[in-house]
C-alpha cells in the first residue's frame, strides 16, 4: 500500500544538482533502505521529507495528498520524524527534557492520550516533566527500550543518544521514522540492538527508512532497497531478490571487485616501540592509559574501537601533537648496513658518530674520520662508502612534530580531519603539497617548483579529478581530497605511516584505491597504523588488530585468525569498571 | 507589515542565500558601478548644498588630484595614498592569521607620540639626521609595544584581540592628550611646528620621501605576504590552527612574530606622519587612517594589489572632495568625510550583494498573506 510518494523531486545547491527528478514511493509498514554512495543525494532527498530543505521542484505526497513540509514540525504533523547523522540534542539537558523540548501543553495532552490508548476523562491534566517521564517510560517498555529519563546527554554513549533520538520521535507519535546512516558510529552489538528496535517498530506498523551505503546492512534489515546514484533515482528492488554484488554495481554504475588484497609478506624488524603511554586529552581527562605495543616494518596494524576510545590521542601522541603525555615512544630507524647520508646530518654530526664507532666500510673495517678533510669526508659519504653498524634508535618521547622531522624521521600521518588538519581547504593543490616541504631550501622565499611537480604527479597517478592545479582543495570531492592527502603523505617514502579513518565518506572506488595504496606501502617495508571503523575492512586489510576500549588496550589479535564478533566483544569490554 | 506576514507564514517572506557561480567579470563590473555611483552621490550631495555646482564639483575634484602642473598636489595625493596603502597592507598578515587587529590607529599614534617627543626634546644642536634616527627607533619601540601586548595576551591567555586592540586605541589617544598637556605649559594645546627631526625636502616637498619609503616597505610586505615562508605560515595558521600544529608550526611563535613585524612597520608609519608629513603632533594626527586601513584591507580581500586600488580611490575621494568643497564654498570640514563614508558604504553593499542574494519564499503564498 502506497504511503509516501516523491514525484520529480529536484533540489539544487548553487551549481550542484543534489537531486534530479527523483520519483518513487514508500509503502506503509515497510523497512526501506535508501542506498547510495556519499554525495548521491540520499540525505538531501530525505531532508526534504524531514522538513530541513524544500524541493526546488516536484511534489511530495503523504497518504495520497500533496503536502508542503516547511519545517521539522510540519514533518511531525504528518507523522514523519528524522534521526540525523549528527544528533540534535541539548547536551546539558536530561533525557526527558530533550524528549519534551518544544512540545506545548496541548501537544503533551494528546501524546498522553495516545499512549494511554483512550481519551482522558480528567478535565485538568498535569503536564510536568515527571508526568511525561512516566508516559515516555511506558512507551519505551512497549518497544523494549532502556530509558533513564534523568540521565544527562553528556553522560550518554553514542548509542544511547541515538536511542534517545528515536524515543523523541516515537514520543511525538511518528508513523514514519527516517534514520540517516544510523550504524556509522555504533559497535557490532549496538547495531544488533538497533536492528531489533527497527524490527519492533515494524511489528508495530511503523514505516522505517534507513539511509545507508553499507551493503551488508541493507541485506540484513530492509524489505526493499531504493538505489540512488549522483542525485538520480536508479531503481527499487526487493532485498531478497538481489545479492551484494548486484547492489554494488547498481550503486557505482559499473562492476567492481569487492575483495581487498592483503599481501602476505613477513614483517621486517621493529620500527616503533610504545611503552606505558598515557595521554590526557585537551580537557585534561585521561584518554589513553598504559598503552604498550610494538610496530613492525611491512606490517599494517589495525586499530579498532568505538569512537573516542583514544584512537585520535594515540596517533597524535606518536606524531608529537599531543602535549600532555607520559611513557616512552621509541623509533628504530632501519640503518644497519646502510650508507650514511647528509639527510638531516651535517659533517660535524657524522664526524661525532664516527668517533663513537657507529660506522664501518664496505669491507667491514671501522671508520675513523680523524685527520680527513671535509672534502674527503663529503666524497666518502656521497659515494655511499660509510655504512652504519646498527639501527639508529631515536627517542620520540616529548618531541614536537618539528623536532621529529628535523631528526630525519619519516613519519607520515593522514589525520581524521582532512580539511581541518591534513590540508587547508582554501588553498590550492600546489600550496597544499607545500605544507610538508615549505621549510626546505635556503632563504625566506617559498620555492614551489617541487610542490607543483608533486601535485601534478599525484593528480595523474591517483587520478584526482580537479579542474586545474590552482583549484581550491575544498572544491574537490571527498574522495579526491583524500587521494591528495594520502598521496602527499606517502610521497616522502615514510618509514611509519599512520592513517585515521582514511575511507570515511569516500566512494567505493576511492576506498579501494586507498586500500591498494596502503598495501603497496606495506610491500615497500613501511610500518602502517590503520585506524578504522569498518571491521570487515580491518579484518581483510590488516595483519594485526589492536582493540582499544575506553583508552586501554583490550587486546591485540591476529587479523587472519579472529572474527568480527570477537573484536566486537573486545571493543565493548570495560576494563576500568571493576576498579571503580 | 513584515511582522504580520511573518506571523501568517511562519517565516519572513524573503530569505538570504549565498550566491553561486558569480563570474569575476560581473563582480568587478558591479564594483566599478558602485565606485561610480559613490562619486556621483558625492556630486549630488554637493549640488544639494550649493545648487548648480554639479559640473564644477567634478572639474574641481579632478583638478585637486590630477593637476600635473601643480606637483605638490600630486605629491599630497600620493602621500595620502601611500600611507593608506602601507597601513592596510601591514594589517593584512595579522588579518590573514585571523588576528583581528583593529588597533592600527592607536599603534600608529603611539609611534607618532614617540617620534614627536624625541623631535621636541632632543637638544637643538644635534644634527637633523641623528634626531631622525632616534625618532624612528622610539616610534618603532612604542608601536611595537602597542601591537605586541595584545598578541602576547592572545597567544598565552587566548584573550579577545578585537576588544583588546580597540581599547588600546583609546589609551593611546588619552596618553597623547596627556602628553601634550604636560609638554605645552602655556595651555594653548598646540604642539607647534618641529624644529628638528624633519624629513629633507625632495621636489620641494617633505612628502616625497614619505612616498618613496612607503612604496619600498610595501614592496617588502608584498613579497612577505605572497611569496615568503613567513607569509605562508601566517596563511596556514589563519585557516586552521590544527593544520599549523600538524606541520610543526608553533602558533604562539608565529602570532607574536607577525604582530612584532606589524608593530615595527606601524612605528615607521607613525614616524613618517610626524616627521615627514605634519612636522607637528596632536592626538588626532592619524586622522582615522588606521580605521580606514582596516576597511581597505578587508575590502581588498587581503590582496595587496586590490588594496592598492582601494587605497588610491579612497585617497582620490578624500583629497578631491576637500578641494571641490572649498572651490564651491562648502564650509563644513565634514563634507569630505561624509563622501568617503558613502564611498565605503556602497563598496560594502556591492560586496554583500555579490556574495548573497535575497530570495522570496513561495510568491503566491506571500501574496495571499499580504491580501489577508
Amino acid at each position: 500500500m502506497e504511503y509516501i510518494r516523491f514525484e520529480n523531486i529536484t533540489k539544487i545547491f548553487g551549481e550542484t544538482i543534489a537531486n534530479s527528478n527523483v520519483s518513487f514511493s514508500i509503502n506503509k509498514g515497510e523497512v526501506l533502505s535508501i542506498l547510495g554512495e556519499n554525495g548521491s543525494g540520499k540525505t538531501t532527498l530525505l531532508n526534504v521529507l524531514g522538513g530541513i530543505y524544500q524541493q526546488d521542484s516536484g511534489k511530495v505526497y503523504v497518504n495520497g495528498e500533496e503536502v508542503v513540509i516547511h519545517s521539522p514540525k510540519d514533518a511531525y504533523d504528518h507523522g514523519i520524524g528524522m534521526v540525523h547523522q549528527h544528533y540534535k540534542l541539548v547536551e546539558a539537558f536530561s533525557a526527558i527534557e530533550n524528549v519534551v523540548l518544544g512540545l506545548s501543553k496541548q501537544a503533551l495532552k494528546k501524546i498522553y492520550e495516545r499512549i494511554d490508548g483512550e481519551p482522558t476523562k480528567k478535565r485538568f491534566v498535569r503536564c510536568s516533566i515527571s508526568q511525561s517521564a512516566q508516559y515516555a517510560k511506558k512507551m519505551c517498555d512497549h518497544y523494549g527500550f532502556a530509558f533513564d529519563p534523568n540521565k544527562k546527554i553528556y553522560d550518554m554513549s553514542v548509542s544511547e543518544k541515538q536511542t534517545l533520538e528515536i524515543i523523541k520521535a516515537l514520543f511525538r507519535g511518528v508513523d514514519t521514522l527516517i534514520l540517516d546512516e544510523p550504524t556509522a558510529v555504533l559497535t557490532i552489538q549496538e547495531i544488533k540492538h538497533l536492528f531489533t528496535v527497527v524490527k519492533n517498530m515494524k511489528k508495530d506498523g511503523k514505516t522505517v527508512i534507513i539511509i545507508t551505503h553499507k551493503l551488508n546492512e541493507v541485506k540484513e534489515i530492509s524489505d526493499r532497497v531504493v538505489v540512488m546514484r549522483k542525485g538520480e533515482y536508479i531503481d527499487t528492488v526487493n532485498t531478497k531478490d538481489v545479492d551484494e554484488e548486484t547492489l554494488a554495481e547498481m550503486m557505482v554504475g559499473k562492476k567492481i571487485d569487492l575483495d581487498i588484497h592483503r599481501s602476505d609478506i613477513p614483517p621486517s624488524g621493529e620500527r616503533l616501540i610504545v611503552e606505558h603511554l598515557t595521554v590526557n586529552d585537551r580537557e585534561g581527562n585521561v584518554a589513553l592509559k598504559d598503552i604498550n605495543f610494538t610496530l613492525f616494518g611491512s606490517e599494517i596494524l589495525g586499530i579498532a574501537g568505538v569512537s573516542n576510545s583514544g584512537q585520535r590521542e594515540l596517533l597524535e601522541a606518536i606524531s608529537g601533537l599531543a602535549k600532555d603525555r607520559e611513557g616512552n615512544i621509541t623509533f628504530i630507524n632501519p640503518k644497519e648496513g646502510k650508507p650514511v647520508t647528509f639527510f638531516h646530518k651535517d659533517i660535524k654530526q657524522i664526524k661525532a658518530l664516527a668517533e663513537q664507532g657507529k660506522f664501518h666500510y664496505e669491507d667491514g673495517s671501522p671508520v675513523s674520520l680523524k685527520g680527513k678533510t671535509i672534502k674527503e669526508i663529503t666524497k666518502l659519504v656521497n659515494e655511499g662508502k660509510i655504512l652504519f653498524y646498527e639501527n639508529e634508535i631515536i627517542d620520540l618521547t616529548n618531541k614536537e612534530p618539528l623536532e621529529i622531522r628535523n631528526l630525519g624521521i619519516k613519519l607520515s600521518f593522514v589525520p581524521e580531519d582532512r580539511l581541518g588538519m591534513g590540508l587547508v581547504g582554501n588553498m590550492n593543490l600546489v600550496d597544499n603539497m607545500l605544507l610538508r616541504s615549505y621549510r626546505k631550501g635556503k632563504g625566506r622565499i617559498l620555492k614551489k617548483e617541487k610542490s607543483k611537480e608533486l601535485a601534478e604527479r599525484i593528480v595523474e597517478e591517483l587520478d584526482v579529478k580537479t579542474p586545474n592545479l590552482s583549484a581550491r582543495v575544498a572544491e574537490l570531492s571527498g574522495g579526491n581530497i583524500q587521494k591528495l592527502l594520502v598521496g602527499r603523505e606517502i610521497s616522502s617514502r615514510p618509514k611509519i605511516l599512520m592513517v585515521a579513518y582514511p575511507v570515511r565518506g569516500l566512494d567505493i572506488n576511492s576506498s579501494y584505491l586507498i586500500y591498494k595504496l596502503l598495501d603497496e606501502q606495506k610491500q615497500k617495508g613501511t610500518a602502517i597504523i590503520y585506524v578504522g571503523e569498518d571491521l570487515d575492512v580491518l579484518l581483510a586489510l590488516t595483519d594485526r588488530i589492536l582493540v582499544l576500549s575506553g583508552g586501554e588496550i583490550a587486546g591485540i589479535v591476529d587479523s587472519r585468525k579472529t572474527t568480527k564478533e570477537k573484536i566486537g566483544m573486545l571493543m565493548s569490554a570495560k576494563k576500568g569498571e571493576s576498579d571503580a | 507589515m513584515l511582522e504580520k506576514i511573518k506571523n501568517k507564514l511562519g517565516h519572513f517572506p524573503f530569505y538570504v542565500t549565498k550566491r553561486m557561480g558569480f563570474s569575476k567579470l560581473k563582480y568587478w563590473l558591479i564594483r566599478a558601478g558602485g565606485i561610480l555611483l559613490a562619486f556621483l552621490l558625492a556630486g549630488i550631495t554637493c549640488t544639494l548644498l550649493k545648487p548648480g555646482s554639479f559640473g564644477l564639483f567634478f572639474s574641481e575634484m579632478i583638478r585637486g588630484c590630477f593637476d600635473f602642473s601643480d606637483i605638490s598636489s600630486i605629491i599630497d595625493l600620493l602621500v595620502t595614498f601611500s600611507i593608506l596603502l602601507l597601513i592596510s597592507t601591514n594589517l593584512t598578515p595579522t588579518f590573514k592569521m585571523r588576528f583581528w587587529n583593529i588597533g592600527a590607529e592607536g599603534q600608529i599614534l603611539m609611534g607618532c607620540m614617540g617620534a614627536a617627543a624625541m623631535a621636541k626634546f632632543m637638544p637643538r644642536d644635534m644634527s637633523n639626521a641623528s634626531v631622525l634616527i632616534i625618532c624612528l627607533l622610539t616610534s618603532m619601540i612604542l608601536s611595537t609595544i602597542w601591537s605586541l601586548v595584545p598578541a602576547i595576551f592572545k597567544a598565552f591567555f587566548n584573550t579577545n584581540e578585537t576588544l583588546f586592540t580597540l581599547m588600546l586605541n583609546y589609551i593611546a589617544s588619552i596618553l597623547s592628550a596627556l602628553a601634550i598637556s604636560q609638554w605645552i605649559k602655556s595651555g594653548s594645546q598646540s604642539f607647534g611646528v618641529l624644529f628638528n627631526g624633519v624629513f629633507p625636502s625632495i621636489l620641494d616637498n617633505t612628502g616625497t620621501l614619505v612616498v618613496i619609503i612607503s612604496l619600498v616597505i610595501f614592496a617588502g610586505l608584498f613579497v612577505y605576504i605572497t611569496k615568503g615562508k613567513y607569509g605562508y605560515e601566517v596563511s596556514v595558521l589563519g585557516e586552521s590552527i590544527d593544520t599549523a600544529r600538524y606541520i610543526g608550526i608553533n602558533p604562539k611563535k608565529v602570532m607574536i612574530r607577525t604582530s612584532l613585524i606589524s608593530g615595527v612597520v606601524f612605528g615607521v608609519i607613525g614616524f613618517m606622519i610626524v616627521c615627514g608629513i605634519h612636522q607637528s603632533f596632536s592626538p588626532t594626527i592619524v586622522g582615522g587612517q588606521g580605521f580606514t586601513g582596516v576597511l581597505i584591507a578587508w575590502l581588498g580581500h587581503f590582496n595587496p594589489m586590490e588594496i592598492a586600488l582601494f587605497s588610491f580611490l579612497s585617497a582620490v575621494m578624500q583629497q578631491g572632495t576637500t578641494t571641490a568643497a572649498s572651490a564651491v564654498n562648502i564650509s563644513s570640514t565634514q563634507f569630505s568625510a561624509i563622501c568617503t563614508g558613502v564611498f565605503f558604504f556602497i563598496i560594502i553593499a556591492c560586496e554583500f550583494f555579490s556574495r548573497y542574494q535575497i530570495k522570496m519564499h513561495h510568491k503566491e503564498k506571500v501574496k495571499e498573506a499580504k491580501e489577508i
